[in-house]
C-alpha cells in the first residue's frame, strides 16, 4: 500500500466515521429505516412503573399509577398491568397475551377486586383505544414500531425535532382494509437518526382529517436498550391528552411466571 | 298649519330643489358607502339567535354543552314499515353503507357517527364479557335476530338508536365545524338522493338540529329571493294603477331601494346579524318607503290638475311637499314609534333589531321623501297624470264612500254593532295560545318537516330535557346513594306523560354490571360498591374510546347528565312539565348535590314564557306612545283617545282571528301588534289632521260632508296607501316560513280593519259625541 493509498483510505475512513448518519441517510430507503426501527432491541423482559395521566379537553387531569410487566414466552408476548392508584381501582389487573399469528385473537383477562373475580374479556380490536388512553392497542403492542406489511413508506425529508436529527417518513396504508382496522389514512413519523425511535408521529383519521400527535419526550439508555421515559399523545379532534411516564425500568431481574397467568391475577405482583 | 311654518317649509323645499344635484350626489355617496357594508352582513339562523345572550338558561346550557361536549348533529333515519321493520338484511346493509359513506363527507366527524354500524353490544357470557359490534359482515337471519334481541335488552339504545317497534333506526352524524352545517347538510342530502333510487321498502329521513340550521340558512335566502321581487312587482302595479306616469313609478322605487340599502348597510356596519325574521323587515321597508311617495304624488298630480297655465313646476312640487309634510311626518313618527317599542319591551335580539331597524327604515324613507323625492321630481317634466280626472276619482272612491255614507246614516246603530262585534272579539281573543316550535318555521310540505315528524313518531323523540347533577368531589357520581337517586329520578321522569324515555349513566352502569355477571337478568342493578362502579368503567375502557362517555359524565366523574327524551319541544308541554320536574328535584334529590335543568327545551320554555310578557309590554308601550304623540300634536288627549279607537279595534280583530284559527302568539306573530299599531294609526291621523286643519273652511258642514271633502282631497292617497302597505305586507302570505306568513296575514288584516274602522266607525263617533276639539 503506497503512502498515497493510505492517505486516501484514511480520509475515506475518517469521513465515514465522522458522519455516519449523513452517509446512512443517503443510502437508506424509507423501508430500510423502518426495518431498523422495528429491529430495535426491546429486551426479553421488562418491569417498570407506569404512570398514566389522562387529561380531558378542559384540562381536568386524572392520574393512574401502575406497575407493568412484560415478557416474551417464545414469540408470545405477555403483558400484565397492576393498578396501584387511585384507590377505587387499586389492585385491578389487566393481562394480555399477544400471539404473533395474525389470525389468532389475543387473549385478555381483567381482575376486578371489587368483584373478586377474574373475567376474560373479548379481544380488543387493533384500532380500539387502550385503557382509556389516546393510544390504540396496536400502538401499545408495537411499542413505537410500525407494521411493515400494512404500510408503504416514503422518505419525505429530514427534520430536527428537539435538537435531534430525524428522518421524516410517510406511511400510507396498503389498502382500505388497513384503514378500516387501524383507523388511520396516513401516518407521518419523524425517526430519530441515532436511536431509531420515532420522536414525533402524526396520524390522520380514516377520512383524512388530522387526528393526533404522539411525542416521545424522554428516552434513556438502560442496559443498552433505548427506553421511553415520557410519551405524550394529544388527540386534535377530541382535545383529550394522555401522558405516560415510566420509571424504574428493569430488563434484567427475572419476573415471576405466575404474574402472566390469569388464575393468579388476584394475588397481585 | 300656521303661515310662519308654511313659509319655513316653502323656503326649505325651494332650497332642496335649488341644490338638487348636491342632494342627489350626497344621497348617492351615502348609499354607495353603505352598500359596501352589505358584504359584512352575516346570517344567523341558529336556534339560539332568538335568545338574549344573558338569558341564564342559555348561559347554563352553553356551559353544559362545553363540559359534556354536546353538539348539534344531523340525524338520518332509516325506516322500514315491513313486518320485520329494520331488522332485515337489506335495511341493515343500507345502514352500514350509509354509515361508511357519511364518513367520507367533508366536515363530518368520522368518529362522531353513531349508528348500528358503529355501536357495540355489551354482553355477559359464561367465561367473561363480550363487547361485540352490532353489525359486521354477518347479515344472516341468526345474527339479525341477535341484533334485535340485543337492542331490546339494552335500555339506553332501545327507542333511542332503534325505535321500540323496530320500524326505524338512526344514524347520528356529528360535524367537525358547526359553521359549515349548511354545506354539510346539502352533501348529506346529495348522498341520500343518490341512494334513494335504489331503495325498495326502506325510507330515509334527514333531520336534527344540525340539519335544521343548515336548511333554514338556505331556506330564508330562497324565501327572500322570492318575496322581495313579488313585493316590488305589486308595488309597481299599484303605482301604475294610481298614477300611470314615469316619475310616479320610478321615483318611489328609488326611494324604496335607498331605504332598504341604507337600513341594511347600517345594520351591517353595526354587525347586526340577518335573522329569519329579517326577511319580513325588508318587505316592511318596501311597503313603508313607498307610502310616503304615494302621498306626495297624489298631492302633486292633484296640484298639476288644478294648476293654472303659467304655474312653475317647482312651485307645484313645493306646494305638494308643504301640504304632505305634516301628516307624513306625523305618521312616520307614529310608525317608527310602533317599531321602536319592540326594542325596550323584548329580550329577543332579532325582535329588538327588527324594532330598531324598522324604525330607522321609516325615518330614512321620510328623509329621502323630504329630500330626494322633490329633487328627482324637479328633474322631470311637469306632465299631468291621465288618471287624475274627475270621473276616475269616482271609480276609485266609490267603495270607501259607500261605506262611510252607509254607516253615517245610522251612526248609533253602527256604534252598537261595533260594540257587539268587539265583545265577540274579546271573547275569542282569550283563546289565543302562546307557543313556539322551531320546526314550525318550515312548511308542513317540506322534506325536513316531514322527516322531523316521522322520526319523532317512530323514535322516543329527538327533543330532550337535560338534568345536570353536580357533586362536590371527584368520582362523586359513582356513589351508590346518588346513583339510586338518579334511578328514582328516572322512574319519575319515565312516569311523565310527555317524556318517552330517560337515559342516564346509571343505565350504562347497570348494563355493565349485568354483563359482568354473565348477563343475569337480576344483575341489571346498580352495584352497592362505588369501587366496583369505578372498576366497571375501567372494564369498559378496554374497548371504548377515552371520550365515549363524555356526553353523559365528565372525566372527573363529578357531574353527569340525565336526559329525558320528548317527541315535541312545544311550550304547551314544557310549561307544566318543567315546573313539575323542578318540584321533584327540590323535594327528592340529595341536598349535597346540585341539580339543574338544561337544554334546548328549557331555553325555548323561557323564550316563549317571555313572549307573553314582552308582547303585552310592547303593545301597551306602542299604544300609549302613539296615542300620546297624537294627543300632543293635536293638543287634545280626547282626540288621541278617538284616534285610539280604530287602532284598538284593528288589534282586537287580529287577536280574534288568532284565537279562532289557532294561530300561536309566537316569535313571528308577537311582533305584529306593535308594528300594526304604528301603521294603522296613520289613517286616523290623516283624517283628524284634515278635520282639525280645515275646521275654519269647513265650518257648519256635517260630518258626512266633511268626509266627502276629505276623501276628495286625501282619500285617494289614503286608499292607495292602504293598498300599498297592506298588499306589501300581504306578500308575506307567500312566505314559506309559516311565522312570517302569519305575520304578513295579521299585519294586513290589522291595516284593513284600521282603515275600515277609521272611515266607518270614527265618523259615527264624531257624529254622535261631537267632541269639542273638532270645533276649536
Amino acid at each position: 500500500m503506497t503512502i498515497k493509498q493510505i492517505f486516501f483510505l484514511s480520509i475515506g475512513l475518517f469521513l465515514i466515521l465522522a458522519t455516519p448518519h449523513a452517509v446512512m441517510s443517503v443510502e437508506l430507503t424509507a423501508l430500510e429505516i423502518i426495518q431498523q426501527v422495528n429491529s430495535r432491541d426491546e429486551g426479553e423482559r421488562l418491569s417498570r412503573d407506569m404512570n398514566i395521566e389522562l387529561i380531558d379537553r378542559r384540562g381536568n387531569k386524572r392520574v393512574q399509577k401502575t406497575k407493568a410487566f412484560r415478557q416474551y414466552f417464545g414469540s408470545t408476548k405477555k403483558t400484565v398491568i397492576f393498578y396501584l392508584s387511585p384507590s377505587n381501582i387499586k389492585d385491578t389487573a389487566f393481562l394480555t397475551w399477544d400471539f404473533p399469528e395474525a389470525e389468532k385473537d389475543d387473549e385478555q383477562w381483567l381482575y376486578l377486586p371489587a368483584f373478586r373475580k377474574v373475567r376474560r374479556v373479548s379481544a380488543s380490536d387493533s384500532g380500539d383505544y387502550f385503557l382509556g388512553t389516546d393510544f390504540t392497542y396496536e400502538e401499545i403492542k408495537k411499542e413505537s414500531k410500525i407494521s411493515e406489511e400494512n404500510y408503504t413508506f416514503s422518505l419525505v425529508g429530514e427534520e430536527t425535532v428537539n435538537e435531534r436529527p430525524t428522518w421524516v417518513i410517510e406511511a400510507t396504508p396498503v389498502d382500505d382494509s388497513v384503514v378500516d382496522i387501524y383507523g388511520f389514512s396516513k401516518i407521518l413519523l419523524k425517526v430519530d437518526q441515532e436511536i431509531l425511535m420515532p420522536r414525533h408521529t402524526e396520524y390522520w383519521d380514516e377520512s383524512g382529517n388530522f387526528l393526533k400527535t404522539v411525542e416521545i419526550l424522554k428516552v434513556k439508555d438502560i442496559d443498552g436498550i433505548w427506553s421511553i421515559e415520557e410519551i405524550h399523545v394529544s388527540n386534535d379532534k377530541t382535545g383529550h391528552k394522555t401522558i405516560m411516564t415510566f420509571e424504574n425500568a428493569d430488563y434484567q431481574t427475572p419476573i415471576k411466571k405466575r404474574l402472566f397467568e390469569s388464575n393468579t391475577l388476584t394475588r397481585g405482583f | 298649519m300656521s303661515e310662519k311654518k308654511m313659509g319655513l317649509l316653502q323656503n326649505y323645499f325651494s332650497s332642496v330643489i335649488k341644490f338638487r344635484w348636491y342632494v342627489i350626489a350626497l344621497v348617492l355617496i351615502v348609499n354607495v358607502i353603505l352598500a359596501l357594508q352589505l358584504t359584512k352582513l352575516t346570517k344567523n339562523v341558529h336556534a339560539d339567535a332568538f335568545v338574549s345572550e344573558d338569558e341564564p338558561a342559555l348561559i347554563y346550557t352553553d356551559r353544559v354543552k362545553e363540559v359534556f361536549n354536546l353538539k348539534d348533529p344531523i340525524v338520518i333515519a332509516v325506516g322500514n314499515e315491513g313486518s320485520k321493520g329494520v331488522y332485515n338484511k337489506e335495511t341493515l346493509v343500507l345502514v352500514s353503507r350509509l354509515s361508511s359513506e357519511l364518513k367520507k363527507i367533508e366536515n363530518v366527524d368520522p368518529s362522531g357517527i353513531i349508528s348500528l354500524a358503529t355501536e357495540s353490544n355489551i354482553e355477559g357470557v359464561s367465561d367473561g364479557m363480550e363487547v361485540t359490534d352490532f353489525l359486521s359482515s354477518d347479515f344472516s337471519d341468526e345474527h339479525i335476530s341477535w341484533v334485535k334481541r340485543s337492542i331490546e335488552n339494552y335500555p339506553a339504545m332501545d327507542g333511542v338508536l332503534v325505535s321500540r317497534d323496530g320500524s326505524m333506526t338512526l344514524i347520528v352524524v356529528e360535524l367537525l365545524d358547526q359553521k359549515n352545517a349548511k354545506e354539510t347538510y346539502y352533501k348529506v342530502m346529495d348522498l341520500v338522493a343518490s341512494i334513494e333510487s335504489e331503495l325498495e321498502d326502506n325510507r330515509i329521513f334527514v333531520s336534527g338540529e344540525g340539519a335544521t340550521t343548515g336548511f333554514l340558512s338556505a331556506y330564508i335566502e330562497k324565501d327572500a329571493k322570492r318575496l322581495n321581487p313579488i313585493t316590488g312587482v305589486i308595488i309597481l302595479i299599484i303605482l301604475i294603477l294610481a298614477f300611470y306616469t314615469v316619475p310616479a313609478t320610478t321615483i318611489p322605487l328609488v326611494i324604496v331601494a335607498g331605504t332598504v340599502n341604507m337600513s341594511l348597510g347600517i345594520m351591517a356596519f353595526f354587525n347586526v346579524e340577518y335573522y329569519v325574521i329579517t326577511n319580513g323587515l325588508i318587505v316592511c321597508m318596501i311597503g313603508i318607503a313607498v307610502a310616503d311617495s304615494i302621498h306626495f304624488f297624489s298631492e302633486y298630480y292633484k296640484n298639476i290638475k288644478n294648476a293654472e297655465g303659467d304655474a312653475l313646476h317647482s312651485d307645484i312640487i313645493i306646494r305638494a311637499m308643504t301640504r304632505i309634510f305634516n301628516p307624513v311626518t306625523l305618521t312616520s313618527i307614529t310608525t317608527a314609534v310602533g317599531f321602536l317599542s319592540l326594542y325596550p319591551s323584548n329580550t329577543m335580539p332579532p325582535l329588538k333589531y327588527f324594532g330598531i331597524y324598522g324604525g330607522l327604515a321609516v325615518m330614512i324613507a321620510w328623509v329621502l321623501t323630504m329630500t330626494l323625492t322633490p329633487s328627482l321630481v324637479s328633474l322631470s317634466k311637469m306632465k299631468p297624470s291621465l288618471l287624475y280626472k274627475d270621473g276616475l276619482s269616482y271609480v276609485y272612491l266609490f267603495l270607501p264612500k259607500l261605506l262611510y255614507r252607509t254607516t253615517l246614516t245610522k251612526p248609533r246603530l253602527t256604534l252598537f254593532i261595533f260594540g257587539i262585534l268587539s265583545c265577540i272579539g274579546i271573547f275569542f281573543s282569550t283563546n289565543v295560545i302562546t307557543n313556539e316550535e322551531r320546526i314550525e318555521n318550515l312548511q308542513p310540505t317540506e322534506k325536513l318537516y316531514r322527516s322531523d315528524k316521522a322520526i319523532n313518531r317512530a323514535m322516543d323523540g329527538t327533543y330532550y330535557i337535560d338534568l345536570i347533577i353536580e357533586t362536590n368531589e371527584v368520582d362523586g357520581v359513582l356513589e351508590y346513594e346518588l346513583l339510586t337517586s338518579i334511578e328514582k329520578l328516572q322512574l319519575f321522569l319515565d312516569s311523565e306523560q310527555n317524556i318517552t324515555k330517560s337515559v342516564s349513566i346509571a343505565d350504562y352502569i347497570k348494563k355493565m354490571n349485568q354483563a359482568l355477571n354473565e348477563g343475569e337478568a337480576g344483575a341489571y342493578v346498580i352495584p352497592d360498591d362505588s369501587n366496583l362502579v369505578a372498576q366497571l368503567f375501567l372494564l369498559y375502557s378496554l374497548s371504548g374510546s377515552p371520550t365515549d362517555f363524555e356526553n353523559i359524565i365528565d372525566s372527573n366523574k363529578q357531574s353527569t347528565i340525565v336526559r329525558a327524551y320528548m317527541k315535541s319541544s312545544s311550550y304547551l308541554t314544557s310549561r307544566e312539565l318543567i315546573p313539575r320536574i323542578q318540584t321533584y328535584i327540590d323535594g327528592n334529590m340529595p341536598s349535597d348535590v346540585e341539580v339543574n335543568i338544561s337544554g334546548r327545551v328549557l331555553i325555548d320554555y323561557h323564550l316563549v314564557k317571555s313572549i307573553n310578557g314582552s308582547h303585552v309590554k310592547s303593545v301597551v308601550l306602542a299604544f300609549t306612545l302613539v296615542i300620546l304623540i297624537a294627543s300632543l300634536l293635536f293638543r287634545s288627549l280626547l282626540c288621541g283617545l278617538y284616534i285610539a279607537v280604530p287602532v284598538g279595534l284593528s288589534i282586537l280583530v287580529v287577536y280574534t282571528v288568532m284565537g279562532i284559527n289557532g294561530i300561536w302568539l309566537g316569535i313571528g306573530t308577537a311582533m305584529f301588534a306593535s308594528i300594526a299599531i304604528g301603521l294603522s294609526i296613520d289613517f286616523a291621523i290623516h283624517l283628524m289632521d284634515f278635520f282639525i286643519d280645515r275646521n275654519e273652511t269647513n265650518k257648519g258642514l256635517s260630518i258626512r260632508e266633511k268626509m266627502d271633502i276629505f276623501f276628495d282631497a286625501t282619500g285617494r292617497a289614503l286608499w292607495f296607501n292602504l293598498l300599498t302597505i297592506g298588499l306589501g305586507f300581504s306578500v308575506l302570505i307567500f312566505s314559506t316560513v309559516p311565522s312570517l306568513h302569519n305575520f304578513g296575514v295579521l299585519v294586513s288584516l290589522a291595516l284593513g280593519t284600521a282603515f275600515l274602522s277609521t272611515i266607518m266607525l270614527l265618523p259615527c263617533l264624531l257624529e254622535v259625541f261631537k267632541p269639542k276639539f273638532l270645533f276649536r
